[in-house]
């Protein structure tokens, strides 16, 4: 994976009766980078690992990735970050997607609508890690 | 070379993307002058039919304003096929009744696109068409748009008739494929949707309360009321194109869009993004399930390559006119290759999906290794049932089968097709019926107790196979594999058997043997592309008999070796070959 391309993640906000009374949650609708997808075993993994008991009751719903609050997704996107040594991700919520949509009307404006609109989490082992050459003369 | 008296050193780019054919025989007239339409037409480098989508919006700008030609000449649409009859060129004309991906606003006039389509994710549809323009849809479901559409099809009627415009009309169901399914872009949850479907609702409630309760009580009632009041909703657009050009009008023909899906568009935004092989799979899912691919919104770059080779290869005049359902007179196209259908599976559909159980009966695991690409599955039964293919096998496995069904599917049997059924997904009324059938017929049923009950007969050429699933479903996984391996053997079904590495896409094809070729019953073509940067892979094993292989065409950067076991193939990247087996008896 080319470390110097973000991650890209969509998410939406989704709420809902179930028989305990309403729920609200944050659904993962897809994520991948800009160079091609991510591999879903290791999407599952890092799900499984730091989110088990959403993990669980995963199958019982049709949701594939979803979270209580926006903090967690933040720290699952961040682990994938970790994961695939990339350093950063750009989140997105569908809402905000659809809000930029509105003024594209091209290829371009739209290669922008994660960069303009998205929030972004910085890996920051990743960029604060070793430094080249250049960075080492000129700090 | 000499422009305007000076010397021009450098060699003219050649242009091979082409704005006014984008591909698979679409001609989108309103990008070109009508003084270049003939021209256009005569260097188009393909065969009949012409497939000519109607833009609403360009000919309906604002209100009651309709436009064929009297102000703009792009929308003259007699003068545009009086040209291409002239040049010998049929042409027809396609309706769109879904939004329209390579349109603008979706093909939707600006006046009365009001509210955006919204997929089942809760995202605006978009599209980016060819020349990196994006498009944004509009809901069908808003009633302002339907007015605006009976009235734009009356009057295109009435400017067919009055004009005596001879040509075929077409209605055209947008959408695109997505894990196999196809996903049609009618299907919206925007605000205009939920505000149709509570009119829908709140009148089903007054006219029949207790189908609206009954409905709304079951699991996934509400979703299947969606379901009802979207088919609807497409009738009503339906309606409206065949009954304004009645005289005229064939049938409405699903059309996929290859990269039109939400994440085709997310991700074809980014120029890093590995092209190879992302639509053949979805394009050779289009070609068993007499979809039309269209890859009109794709840019000459991410077509180039083997795609476009599959595209060509595979969307042939034949293939198109066979999805039109036109008559196939010519003695040529008869004999053209179509795509190799062994299996119809007719099963429940969940919510646009196929339910899991065929899944857990192990029948996909068992096709997906043994008959890849050449099964497909079937929404209603009845107007297909009608249309059956003798020597098809068609798989039935549920519940909503009623008699009248029941009674076709018989008659199919008892005509040589070939029928397995699922018994327990049947209502025990229509079970009774089946065990009448065979008493009343004297049919010898073979009984066998292998993994499920089991009962096999023959008629003629006709089988008939009943199973229960119950006890399937619990069964091991070899086990299902060797239920599903029997039954076939059963069905006296000969296919070649192919073993290839991963990431190589091959795809069957047949047609009648001619006059030279009286050895076979057919003639059977499989094509092999590898889009991977690897060397590749795969051998055909002839060991099961009854095939003989004939030759092997359009060899690119592959070899093909002739073994004791059959045939074995080596692609390197961007390989391709197809093979010709004959079939006999």
């Amino acid at each position: 994976m080319k470390n110097n391309l973000p991650l890209n993640l969509l998410y939406r906000f989704k709420s809902f009766n179930t028989p305990d009374g309403a729920t609200s949650l944050y659904e993962v609708l897809h994520f991948f980078s800009e160079s091609s997808d991510l591999p879903e075993d290791l999407l599952e993994n890092v799900y499984r690992d730091h989110f088990g008991d959403e993990y669980d009751s995963q199958k019982s719903n049709s949701l594939r990735f979803y979270f209580h609050s926006l903090d967690d997704l933040g720290e699952f996107a961040l682990k994938v970050c970790e994961q695939v040594h990339v350093s950063e991700v750009l989140i997105l919520s569908s809402d905000d997607y659809n809000l930029a949509i509105e003024s594209c009307y091209d290829l371009k404006g739209f290669r922008d609508v994660f960069r303009r609109n998205g929030t972004s989490i910085v890996n920051s082992s990743l960029s604060s890690g070793k430094k080249n050459i250049f960075g080492k003369l000129f700090t | 070379m000499v422009f305007g008296g000076k010397l021009q050193l450098t060699t003219p780019e050649i242009c091979d993307y082409d704005s006014v054919f984008p591909g698979e025989n679409w001609m989108f007239y309103w990008k070109t002058s009508p003084s270049l339409w003939k021209t256009k037409l005569l260097e188009f480098n393909s065969v009949n039919p012409v497939l000519v989508p109607v833009y609403w919006g360009f000919h309906n700008e604002s209100i009651d304003h309709y436009d064929f030609g009297t102000y703009k000449p792009e929308a003259n649409l007699k003068k545009l096929i009086e040209i291409a009859q002239e040049i010998g060129r049929e042409v027809i004309l396609v309706i769109p009744i879904s939004p329209t991906p390579f349109l603008p606003n979706g093909g939707v006039p600006s006046f009365v696109a009001g509210t955006s389509s919204v997929s089942k994710e809760g995202l605006s549809v978009v599209a980016i068409d060819a020349e990196d323009r994006l498009y944004k849809m509009f809901s069908y479901y808003d009633p302002r748009v339907f007015q605006m559409f009976r009235k734009f099809c009356w009057q295109l009627g009435q400017y067919i008739s009055q004009l005596g415009i001879k040509c075929e009309v077409f209605g055209a169901d947008y959408g695109y494929m997505e894990k196999g399914s196809f996903i049609s872009y009618r299907e919206d949850y925007s605000s205009a949707f939920e505000k149709g479907f509570s009119r829908y609702i709140n009148q089903l409630q007054e006219s029949e309360p207790e189908t609206v309760n009954e409905s709304l009580n079951l699991p996934n009632g509400e979703r299947l009321l969606q379901k009802k009041f979207e088919g609807l909703i497409y009738d009503l657009y339906e309606q409206s194109v065949s009954e304004t050009m009645a005289a005229n009008f064939g049938k409405v023909i699903p059309v996929a869009m290859l990269g039109g899906g939400t994440s085709d568009i997310l991700k074809n935004a980014f120029d890093s993004w590995e092209m190879k092989d992302r639509y053949i799979g979805s394009l050779f899912s289009t070609l068993i399930k007499d979809i039309l691919p269209c890859s009109a919104l794709l840019s000459q770059k991410n077509k180039k390559g083997l795609l476009d080779k599959c595209l060509k290869d595979l969307i042939t005049s034949s293939f198109i006119k066979k999805t039109l359902d036109n008559a196939i007179s010519d003695e040529d196209e008869a004999m053209s290759f179509m795509p190799m259908v062994f299996f119809d599976i007719f099963e429940k559909e969940k919510d646009g999906q196929v339910s899991s159980s065929l899944e857990s009966q192990g029948l996909l695991r068992y096709f997906d290794r043994n008959f890849q690409l050449t099964f497909r599955f079937k929404r209603g039964f009845s107007d297909e049932l009608d249309e059956a293919a003798l020597g098809q096998v068609y798989i039935v496995s549920c519940e909503d089968l009623d008699l009248s069904d029941l009674s076709k599917l018989l008659k199919l049997f008892m005509s040589g097709a070939k029928i397995v059924l699922d018994l327990s997904q049947l209502d025990k009324a229509v079970e009774n019926r089946v065990q009448q059938f065979i008493i009343e017929n004297g049919i010898e049923l073979e009984k066998v107790n292998f993994v499920t009950e089991l009962s096999m007969a023959r008629l003629g050429e006709g089988s008939l196979v009943l199973y229960r699933s119950e006890k399937l479903m619990s069964a091991g996984a070899s086990k299902k594999m060797n239920f599903w391996s029997t039954i076939v053997k059963f069905l006296d079904l000969k296919n070649l058997k192919v073993e290839c590495d991963s990431d190589i896409f091959f795809f069957w094809r047949s047609r009648g043997s001619n006059t030279y070729e009286l050895n076979y019953e057919q003639i059977r073509r499989v094509s092999f592309y590898n889009p991977t940067s690897y060397k590749k892979k795969a051998k055909i094993l002839t060991t099961g008999g009854n095939f003989a292989f004939l030759k092997s065409i359009d060899q690119t950067h592959a070899s093909v070796q002739s073994m004791p076991v059959g045939i074995s193939l080596e692609l390197l990247p961007g390989g391709s070959v197809s093979l010709d087996f004959g079939y006999y008896e």
